[in-house]
Parts: C-alpha cells; structure tokens; sequence
C-alpha cells in the first residue's frame, strides 16, 4: 500500500491572507505565474504553549521562505503565535487512520522499520482525531518512508487505544519553522485597540465596565456574547493567553494525545 | 446512507469527495459571495485610515481592514479546494459576473458610515458567521470560528464610536442618528430576500450549509440590535417596527427590495466606483507581481523532484 500525495481535496481549504498589499500581489502573480507553478503549503500554528501545532490554513508560495512569511503575515498582525510551521504539500502524505496498517510489513523481521538507523528519518506527524477539528501534531517518528512512518503512528495510536480520523506525516526536513528569536513581525505596540476586553472595559456602559474588570481575559470577554445568541466558540486560534476559560478541553486533549 | 440521511445524523464533511456536486455548488456560491463582500468591504472602509480621527482608531480600522481581507483570502481559498478557480473568482469579481454584499455599494463619506459597517453591517454578517460555524463542512466552520473572533472586535469598534456619538453633544447624537436611519435598511436588506421568494434557502438548510436561513437571520439581528440601539437612546427608524410574543417574531417594514435588485444588477449608487477601485488596486500593485515573478523564476523548478529544504 503506497501512500498517497496529500491532495487539494485532502487539505482544508483555508485561506492565504498575507496582508493587502503582498495579498493582492500573491493573487495577480497567479494569473501571471500559473497557480501550477506555486506549490499549496500547509500552515500549522501553535497558539499556546500547552497546546500542539494545528492545521490553520493554506498559503500559495513558490519557497518555504515566502510560504513561511506569508503565512505568518496572516496570523502574527492579527494574533500572537507561539510558533508557524509551513509544509510544502506534496511532502505530505496522508492517510485515513481506518485505513492505517499498524502491523510490521511483510517479511520485516521483529520491528517494521527494519530499516537500519542509518536509513531512518525523522517524519512529522499530525493527527485529526475527529471530524470537524484540525490536524494537530503528534510526537514526529522515525522511519525509512512515508508508509514506515504511517505504520509507526497507526501502532501508536493502537498501543494508547486512540481513535482518530487522518494522519498527515510529512520528513521533518521539509518542515519550515519560524524561529524564537526572530522578532521581524512582533507588533511595536500593544494590541489593545484590537482586543475585546480593551472595548469591555472602555463601554460608555457603567455596568458593562463593572462586569468587564481589570482582570477579565479575552476568552471571558469574547464569552460574554453581546452580539450573538450563543457565545463564539473557541477556534484553536482563540488562545490569546487565557489557559484556565480553555482548561477542561485541554485536559482532554492531554489525554487523547499519544 | 443518503447525504441528507447523513446531515440529519450530524455528520460533519471534511472534504469535497464526501459531497455531492449540488452540494459543492451551492457551498461554494455562498463563500465566493462572502468572500467577495469581505474583499470589497476593505475597499470601502480603506479611504478612511488616513483620515482617521485619532491613533488608536487609525490602528483599529487597520486591524480591522487586515481581518477583512484574510477573511476574504481564507474563504477564496477554500472555493479552491472545492474546485473553483481564484483567478476566475477574482475576474468575475471585477466584470460583475459575481456580486458582492449590498453594503457595499453606498458612498462611506462620513466617518460614521465607517462606525456603521463596523456595527450594523458587521453585526448583520456576524449573525450569519456565527451560525456557521455549525456548517456541515468542516474546514468552513473552522474559517468560521476564526472569523467570528475577528468580527466581534470589529462590532466592540464599531460600537466604542457609536458610544462616543451617543453621549456627545447634541450635534454629534444628530449626526449619529442621522447615519442609524441611513444604514439600518441596509442591515435589513444584508440577507437577501425572503425565504419564499429565495428558493435556494430551505434546500441550503436541508443540507446544513446555512444553517438559518435569510428570515431567521434576520430575526437573530433584530433580536440584537433593537435593543442595542435604543440603549444609546436612539431610535430604530421603522415605524412599523413590533415584537409579536405570541409568533415569536418581529415585524418591520420590508426594505425597497427594488433598490436591492438594482444592486444585484451592478446598478447601486457607487458600484461602478469600488470595481473601479479595485481594478485601480490590482494596477498599482503590478511591481510586487514583477518582483514576485522575478523571484520566483529563480526558483523554478525547485519542488519538481517533491520536497526539497531551504539551503540555509
């Protein structure tokens, strides 16, 4: 069973906002370039500490540097990241976790990967443990190729009884990773005028102010729904900081993960 | 199981293979839509950053102009993935083949046109995001959840000006109901037509791709915003405006469904303008396409052999 290149119907559609000018730019070199000549990079975010890396969005790029600056564009002056990976789509290859075979391959004598280390490689992996959630990385494996590597998280997902929906694994060396110390794209200036809890605790509504607080986080600002019948649900991009208003959903994936 | 059987249970789809092409088809036509109106709605808001009465909203209008547009990228994107062509998105944008939101189509002179996208408009389309984020296509509802976010910092903006106006002087209380009785048909207007005349509406909500259809969303936005508006002691310009307890349901007074029409026909009082706009945007940005290209061709070639890594 070979794997099959992660295909444009795999990979959620989601978006490459790489700010209006560099946006339009990215769009009209499409029209002049081919959209065949720019390869689809899978952007993974990680939007807090104790949180893995999850599937995000899409960016169009002809380089992992470009893929990697555009995608952080579209989420570093909107958000604050820990950290943005990009992976090229074709370095990806994906799998349905039903139909993963967690068994050794065939004549492998004790260890599937009977490859010797010298062979193996290091692969990311990313799990979509049910429908309607991201791709979330795992712990990344060893193996020979994408099968042996597919073949190591379907054992992992066995031995800790996890159910899940899809696996991605992709050679750690085609992931691009933003670095800690570069600071290109931090903001200057505090984001205020951008939160909710900045506008919850300037209302010309005393009362608004009063239940707002001085201590009142994002999530508990954005919880107070005055504009919707139900409060905003909590997308992974939700974390601005606020562990305790996200704490059981954490627990939880604590646990799910291998 | 039958695609409808499946929605009923539920059922979330993750990609195009797990649907039917009416299903895609219809999906699609929605986000190419609000993908266009978020895309438009910067350039209409845009003309007012520089003219922005203080720092602090100088950066919010930005912020939120930045969101706008990543909204509209992350949205065409997913239009790719289920088949579209973007340069074909962004062509039919440009001749009128594809519409874009109502709002849109009138003058923004006044800075307070710009508190009211952000409020009455914004809130209107937040209605409708908020609701799909229950979308039965998963990679949507997950754009949706993001967007939601956003806008909800958009509408706090929309209505920390709002709020400055309201207890202003009396001029600026003027003015601010001046711009509430401008823009409150638009918001009204925002959905679309009624359901019996939409017949689209009930097949999108069989299939959980809207999740409410244009009159429920509708209500969702009176239930809010009525009461929002007279809460800064303001009056909602419908005369005919009541809540029927029994039913459940407001009444008010249809907006001029011809004035809409006549936007759907490309016909709205600055429509021509903001394509114009548009087109002038995708001139101007020619040399970063060259510089792009340019760059780009020394690159070529570089994933025809599958992945490769930067060299450094």
């Amino acid at each position: 069973m070979s794997g099959e290149t992660l295909s444009e119907a795999d990979a959620d559609g989601e978006g490459t906002a790489d700010g209006e000018a560099v946006a339009d730019a990215g769009l009209d070199a499409d029209r002049e370039l081919g959209m065949e000549d720019l390869d689809p990079y899978e952007v993974f975010v990680q939007w807090r500490e104790d949180r893995p890396h999850e599937h995000a969005e899409v960016v169009n790029a002809s380089d992992d540097d470009l893929a990697l600056l555009f995608a952080r564009r579209n989420v570093d002056v909107r958000q604050e990241p820990k950290s943005v990976w990009v992976v090229p789509r074709p370095a990806l290859t994906t799998r349905a976790a039903a139909a993963l075979d967690a068994r050794p391959a065939e004549g492998a004598t004790g260890d599937a990967d009977a490859a010797v280390d010298a062979e193996r490689e290091p692969f990311a992996a990313f799990v979509q443990w049910e429908r309607g959630t991201p791709h979330e990385a795992v712990d990344p494996v060893e193996a020979a190729d994408p099968d042996g590597a597919l073949a190591r998280v379907a054992r992992r997902l066995a031995e800790t009884d996890d159910d899940a929906l899809n696996v991605w694994v992709a050679p750690e060396e085609a992931v691009t990773r933003s670095r800690e110390d570069d600071t290109a794209l931090v903001p200057s200036t505090d984001r205020g005028y951008r939160s909710i809890q900045w506008y919850a605790q300037h209302s010309i509504d005393p009362s608004a102010v009063e239940a707002a607080g001085e201590d009142q986080t994002e999530q508990e600002a954005l919880e107070s729904a005055e504009y919707t019948d139900s409060p905003i649900e909590d997308a992974g991009s939700a974390a601005d900081g606020d562990a305790a208003a996200t704490a059981d959903s954490d627990a939880e994936n604590t646990e799910e993960n291998p | 199981m039958s695609l409808e059987e499946r929605v009923a249970a539920g059922e979330v789809f993750e990609s195009p293979e797990e649907v039917t092409d009416e299903y895609k088809e219809l999906l699609t036509g929605l986000i190419e839509f609000t993908a266009n109106s978020e895309f438009m709605g910067a350039y209409t808001e845009r003309q007012w950053i520089p003219k922005a009465p203080s720092y602090q909203r100088k950066l919010a209008l930005t912020a939120k102009l930045q969101d706008e547009v990543g909204h509209a990228q992350m949205q065409y994107r997913l239009c790719e993935s289920l088949g579209r062509d973007r340069e074909e998105m962004l062509d039919d944008l440009l001749s009128g083949n594809a519409g874009f939101g109502n709002a849109f189509h009138y003058p923004a002179d006044e800075w307070l046109d710009i508190a009211m996208i952000a409020w009455l408009i914004d809130g209107a389309a937040m209605q409708l995001q908020h609701s799909l984020q229950r979308t039965s296509y998963g990679p949507y509802n997950r754009v949706m959840r993001r967007v939601c976010r956003e806008e909800e910092f958009h509408l706090r903006h929309g209505e920390h000006i709002v709020g400055e106006y309201a207890t202003g002087s009396k001029a600026q209380r003027e003015k601010l109901q001046e711009a509430i009785d401008r823009w409150w048909p638009r918001g009204i207007m925002f959905y679309g037509f009624s359901d019996s005349k939409s017949g689209k509406q009930e097949r999108m909500k069989e299939l959980n791709i809207k999740p409410l259809t244009n009159d429920e969303l509708r209500q969702k936005y009176l239930d809010v915003f009525v009461p929002k508006i007279r809460k800064f002691g303001m009056e909602v310009p419908d005369p005919n405006l009541s809540y029927d307890e029994d039913a459940d349901q407001w009444h008010f007074t249809d907006p001029d469904w011809d004035e809409f029409t006549e936007i759907l026909r490309g016909n709205g009082p600055v429509t021509q303008a903001r394509v114009g706009a548009r087109q002038e945007a995708f001139e101007d940005s020619e040399w970063v396409r060259e510089a792009l290209a340019a760059h780009h061709g020394q690159v070529q070639g570089r994933f025809s052999n599958g992945p490769q890594v930067a060299g450094d």
